[in-house]
C-alpha cells in the first residue's frame, strides 16, 4: 500500500514538464518593462533571445491621428506552448514606458485588446510573427521614441528569453489644417463575435465624401458599400482579423486611414451569475448538512491523546494506595471487637457479630476439647 | 499598492498549505500512524485554512481579468471551493459534537482537503496554463437550475439546522 502510494506520487511529479517562469504566458495587459524584467530579466534564468525585432511605423504621423505600427518578430525557438510576448514601449527605463506614458492611445493591439504587452502564439510554419497596433498619436508633434521587447520560453522548458530592439524615432507633425480626417472623439470597433456582420458608422471632419474597403490575410482589397455614412463588413466564418479602411475626402488634401484591424472571436463563455452563486452556496450548506448528518458513532469520544483519566487522584485502584480519595476508601475501616478469626474464617452459620460476643468461648470449647 | 493577484498569492498559499497540512494528518488518522496529536492538528489546521479561504476567494474574483465569471475555470473553481468548505465546515462541527475521529471523518476531511487541491489546480491552468491535473476535464460545468439549487439549499440548511437540534437535544 505504503509502495503504491509512493510511486503514484512520483509519476505523477514526473509528468509535469520542466519550465521557468509562466509557459502559459501572463496574458495581455498594460505593463511597464518593469515586469517584463522582472519574470525574464535574471541573468541567471534568462538569455537573450535569438530572434530579430524590427518596428514599422507608418511614413507618415500626424498628430492626434491615427498611426500604424508593427513590431515583426523572426527567428523565434519558443517553447512547446509556442507563446511569445512583446512589449511596446517608449523608453528603457523599465518604468513609466507605456505608450499612454508619452501621450499615445492603444486604440487596438494584435488581439482586439488596448494593451501594449500582448501574446500570440508562433505558428509552426511561420519564419515571422507580426504584431500590429493601432495608436492614436500623441497632439504634440515632436519626436517620439518607440521600441519592442520580445519574451518567449525555449524548445528544451529551460531558461526564458528576452530580446529587445532598437529604438525608433517617430516624428509627429502637425496636420495640414483642413485635412479630410476622422473625429478626434470617433473610435474604431476593435472586436466582435464568429457570424455577426459589423456596420460601421465614420464620424468625421473636413471631408465631404469617402469609400471603404476590406481585406483579409492581407488579401486584395474589396470595397464596400458606403451608404449615409456607413458601410457593413461581412461576417467572419472563422477566427481571425478582418482589416478595413477609409478614403475620405473634402476640401482640403485628402487621407487614405491606416489598415483599422476587427478581430472575429468565439462568443465569449457565459453564465447566469446568480444561479453559480446559489449553486454554491447550496453545495456549501448541502455537503456541511450532510457532513453532519453523519451522526458520531455511539456519541463517544475516544480521545486517545487525553489521558486525564488516568492520573492518580482519578484512579481509584492506584489512589487505594495513598488511602483513598474515592467514597470506598474513604468510609471507616472496619474493626472488631472479637478474638482473631482462624485460618478456616468464620464457623459455619456464624455472623461477626455472634464472633465478637462468644468466639473465644468457641475458641476456648475447642482448645478444652482438645486437652480431653 | 498591493495587487489583488499577489494578495490572492498569499491568501491561497496560506489556504492551500493548511489544507495539505490537514489532509496528511487525516491520513495519519485514517492509517492509526503518526503521533497523538494528529487530529488535533488535523481540525486546527482545517480550522486555519477555512478561516483564510474567504479572502483567497474574494482576492481571486478580483484578480481575475475581465468582469464577472467568463471563463468556465473560474466558474469550476467556484463550486469546488464552496464544497470544500462546507465539507471542512461539516468536518469541525462533527467533531465538535463529538465525532470519534475514525475512517469515516477522515475520510470526510481528506476530501474536503482533495477539493480545495482540485481548485488550487484548476487555477495553475487558468493563470499558468499548466496543472498537475492535466488528466482531469475541468472546462465543464455543471450548472443547475435556479430551483434546483434553490431547493438544495434549504434542504441543506434544514439538515444542518436539524442536526444541531438534536445534538443541543
Amino acid at each position: 500500500m505504503r509502495k503504491t502510494l509512493i510511486i503514484a506520487m512520483v509519476l505523477l511529479l514526473l509528468s509535469s514538464g520542466i519550465s521557468t517562469a509562466n509557459p502559459g504566458g501572463e496574458g495581455d495587459a498594460l505593463r511597464s518593462m518593469e515586469c517584463g524584467g522582472s519574470c525574464h530579466g535574471d541573468a541567471g534564468s534568462s538569455d537573450i533571445s535569438p530572434s530579430t525585432i524590427s518596428i514599422i511605423v507608418d511614413d507618415e504621423v500626424w498628430a492626434g491621428l491615427f498611426t500604424t505600427v508593427s513590431v515583426v518578430v523572426e527567428g523565434v525557438e519558443p517553447s512547446s506552448k509556442r507563446l511569445v510576448g512583446v512589449f511596446l514601449l517608449t523608453n528603457e527605463n523599465g518604468a513609466k514606458d507605456t505608450p499612454a506614458h508619452e501621450g499615445w492611445t492603444i486604440v487596438s493591439d494584435a488581439n482586439g485588446g488596448t494593451n501594449n504587452y500582448v501574446e500570440l502564439e508562433y505558428p509552426r510554419d511561420a519564419d515571422s510573427l507580426t504584431f500590429t497596433w493601432i495608436l492614436r498619436a500623441p497632439d504634440a508633434p515632436i519626436e517620439h521614441n518607440l521600441l519592442a521587447t520580445v519574451h518567449h520560453g525555449s524548445e528544451d522548458g529551460g531558461n526564458a528569453f528576452q530580446g529587445q530592439s532598437e529604438t525608433i524615432v517617430i516624428d509627429v507633425w502637425t496636420p495640414p489644417e483642413n485635412l479630410a480626417r476622422l473625429a478626434a472623439d470617433w473610435e474604431p470597433p476593435a472586436v466582435r463575435d464568429i457570424g455577426e456582420q459589423t456596420t460601421i458608422s465614420l464620424e468625421t471632419e473636413d471631408v465631404t465624401s469617402f469609400t471603404a474597403e476590406y481585406r483579409i490575410d492581407g488579401g486584395e482589397p474589396v470595397s464596400l458599400l458606403v451608404s449615409d455614412g456607413s458601410f457593413t463588413l461581412p461576417a467572419a466564418v472563422n477566427p481571425g482579423v478582418v482589416e478595413w479602411r477609409a478614403h475620405l475626402e473634402g476640401d482640403g488634401p485628402d487621407q487614405t486611414t491606416v489598415w483599422f484591424r476587427i478581430v472575429a472571436a468565439e462568443p465569449a463563455w457565459e453564465v447566469d451569475e446568480t444561479a453559480l452563486y446559489l449553486q454554491a452556496f447550496a453545495l456549501l450548506f448541502l455537503f456541511a448538512g450532510l457532513v453532519v448528518m453523519q451522526r458520531p458513532s455511539n456519541g463517544v469520544d475516544m480521545k486517545s491523546y487525553d489521558h486525564t483519566n488516568q492520573v492518580p487522584a482519578m484512579d481509584t485502584v492506584a489512589n487505594s494506595m495513598y488511602g483513598g480519595a474515592a467514597e470506598i476508601f474513604t468510609q471507616p475501616l472496619q474493626t472488631h471487637s472479637g478474638p482473631p478469626l482462624p485460618p478456616s474464617g468464620l464457623p459455619a452459620g456464624w455472623t461477626m457479630e455472634q464472633w465478637q460476643h462468644y468466639g473465644q468461648e468457641h475458641l476456648d470449647s475447642i482448645l478444652r476439647e482438645g486437652v480431653q | 499598492m498591493i495587487s489583488a493577484g499577489t494578495l490572492h498569492a498569499i491568501s491561497t498559499e496560506l489556504v492551500v498549505g493548511m489544507f495539505v497540512l490537514s489532509g496528511f494528518c487525516f491520513l495519519l488518522c485514517m492509517l492509526d500512524k503518526g503521533p497523538e496529536v494528529k487530529a488535533n492538528v488535523a481540525h486546527w489546521a482545517l480550522l486555519g485554512g477555512l478561516l483564510a479561504t474567504p479572502a483567497a476567494i474574494i482576492t481571486g474574483v478580483l484578480a481575475a481579468p475581465g468582469e464577472g465569471i467568463e471563463n468556465p475555470l473560474l466558474a469550476n473553481k467556484l463550486l469546488l471551493s464552496m464544497s470544500a468548505v462546507g465539507l471542512a465546515i461539516g468536518v469541525l462541527l462533527r467533531r465538535r459534537m463529538g465525532a470519534e475521529v475514525d475512517r469515516l471523518h477522515s475520510g470526510m476531511g481528506m476530501v474536503s482537503v482533495g477539493l480545495i487541491l482540485f481548485t488550487a489546480g484548476i487555477g495553475g491552468e487558468f493563470a499558468r496554463g499548466e496543472t498537475l491535473i492535466f488528466f482531469i476535464p475541468k472546462e465543464t460545468v455543471f450548472l443547475f437550475p435556479i430551483w434546483v439549487s434553490a431547493i438544495i439549499l434549504i434542504l441543506g440548511m434544514v439538515i444542518l439546522g436539524k442536526s444541531a437540534i438534536q445534538h443541543r437535544g
